[in-house]
């Protein structure tokens, strides 16, 4: 793709999810092939892996982390894939074939695998279940927000509002709202 | 105790999502000495991390539900054998349909018949349609929800009322085959001829096509022929097969 993939980074991080489908189906099957080839993965654990290299590519993207892909697709996903590998193995869980490689470790892709960790704590995950009991404009607005780090004009072109200011005004409802939830539901659970 | 200002807030989140401005930094830097600004801080760290795991969980299901769609496509792939026997027996019941029970087949069809014959909406491969209670709907997805559902009509109303910065040419291709769907085929012509006008487009060969249809509906050959040639002459082309049938029975 022309460009280092500068359109096509542009495109997922503007919200056009085909294209990050296109992506994922296209190196999914590759992808499966190769872990199971080179690291005897089952289908199912390589499956769980390739979701979390997308999530990262993705996140990545969204947090402004890239902006072009000198190298190719391919070789980007597999290089955070072998990075994720190597996280199972260390865990101790598998033999540790990968440690007899002597290939190398490529700093950016330990980096990112290691940054994209997120264990929640007690009072994170109290507002998860918080988030999931908003209504579901609002949670769509605030993930629209916080996760996919949409600016107000996205939020208001995606889901189709009048203007800016109506859609700060939303915002701002449902974060007292999930403010509330969070007090009246969960404020003990938090203490 | 108060709480923090509207503003001070604003300026955490902008902190956390990484849109500060170096003046907003600057007060950013001034204000986190105070210790509920630090607190404040930190309450909203929790809540991105809570929205984080929460957006990782909705897109897992969404690739669970691609997924899906490809191993709908796996499963045919893993039976040619019973694909070929499927294909081998409709060919032959339909081989004897045509010679013992359809009329004279040199009748020449109607311009609506022969565009019925080979119309077809191209896939909608820009939005696919999510159908689950997470989806995160938009103008356009209301559009190709439409599309999808062959709703033409509604379909073109929808990627009209899009506002124009976002109607590329790929939503213009889309929104002629809804035109073109729902019998406005003046208007589909004029969008097909303007993006086979732009070669940098994604639809630009696919326009082609579209257009020969649009003039076979109007009953213009001659034009439709036009197009048809033009495909044979900038092969690769994903229609090239059907543009040949089409042509053949136009020239006849």
């Amino acid at each position: 793709m022309e460009n280092d993939y500068v359109e096509l980074i542009q495109a997922i991080k503007k919200g056009e999810k085909g294209y990050l489908k296109e992506i994922y189906n296209k190196y999914r099957k590759p992808f499966l092939e190769w872990s199971a080839a080179s690291y005897q993965f089952p289908e199912h654990e390589a499956k769980d892996i390739y979701q979390q290299v997308i999530l990262i590519f993705y996140e990545n993207i969204i947090e402004g982390k890239i902006e072009r892909i000198r190298s190719n697709i391919r070789t980007y996903l597999f290089g955070i894939g072998k990075m994720l590998i190597r996280q199972e193995y260390r865990k101790g869980t598998r033999f540790t074939q990968i440690e007899n490689e002597t290939g190398e470790i490529i700093p950016e892709y330990e980096e990112m695998v290691e940054g994209h960790r997120l264990e929640l704590t007690e009072k994170e995950k109290v507002m998860k279940m918080a988030i999931k009991s908003l209504g579901d404009t609002c949670r769509n607005i605030l993930t629209l927000y916080y996760y996919h780090r949409f600016t107000t004009e996205s939020v208001m072109n995606r889901l189709g509002y009048k203007n800016t200011d109506v859609v700060k005004s939303q915002k701002v409802r449902c974060m007292k709202s999930l403010k509330k939830i969070i007090e009246t539901n969960f404020d003990k659970d938090l203490r | 105790m108060n709480p923090l200002s509207e503003s001070s807030l604003e300026l955490i989140e902008k902190y956390l999502l990484g849109q500060l401005t170096k003046e907003e930094q600057t007060i950013f830097d001034q204000e986190a000495k105070n210790p509920r600004f630090q607190q404040a801080i930190q309450d909203q760290q929790a809540l991105m991390n809570a929205f984080k795991a929460h957006g990782r969980e909705e897109i897992i299901k969404e690739m669970n539900q691609w997924d899906q769609g490809s191993l709908v496509q796996t499963a045919w792939a893993k039976s040619p054998r019973t694909w070929l026997y499927m294909t081998v027996s409709l060919a032959a019941v339909i081989s004897l349909i045509w010679l013992f029970y359809l009329p004279n087949k040199t009748t020449p069809a109607t311009p609506e018949a022969l565009f019925a014959d080979h119309f077809s909406a191209f896939p909608n491969i820009i939005s696919p349609t999510v159908r689950d209670g997470n989806s995160l709907f938009q103008n356009k997805d209301v559009a190709f929800g439409y599309y999808d559902e062959k709703k033409y009509a509604e379909a073109y109303r929808a990627f009209t009322a899009m506002p124009d910065s976002l109607r590329d040419s790929r939503i213009e291709f889309y929104r002629g085959i809804a035109a073109l769907g729902s019998n406005q085929t003046d208007t589909a012509l004029i969008l097909f001829r303007q993006i086979n006008q732009q070669p940098e487009s994604r639809f630009y060969k696919e326009a082609a096509w579209y257009a020969a249809l649009a003039h076979v509906k109007k009953g213009e050959s001659q034009q439709a022929i036009e197009y048809l040639t033009w495909i044979s002459e900038n092969l690769p082309h994903p229609f090239e097969k059907e543009s040949r049938e089409l042509l053949k029975q136009l020239q006849n």
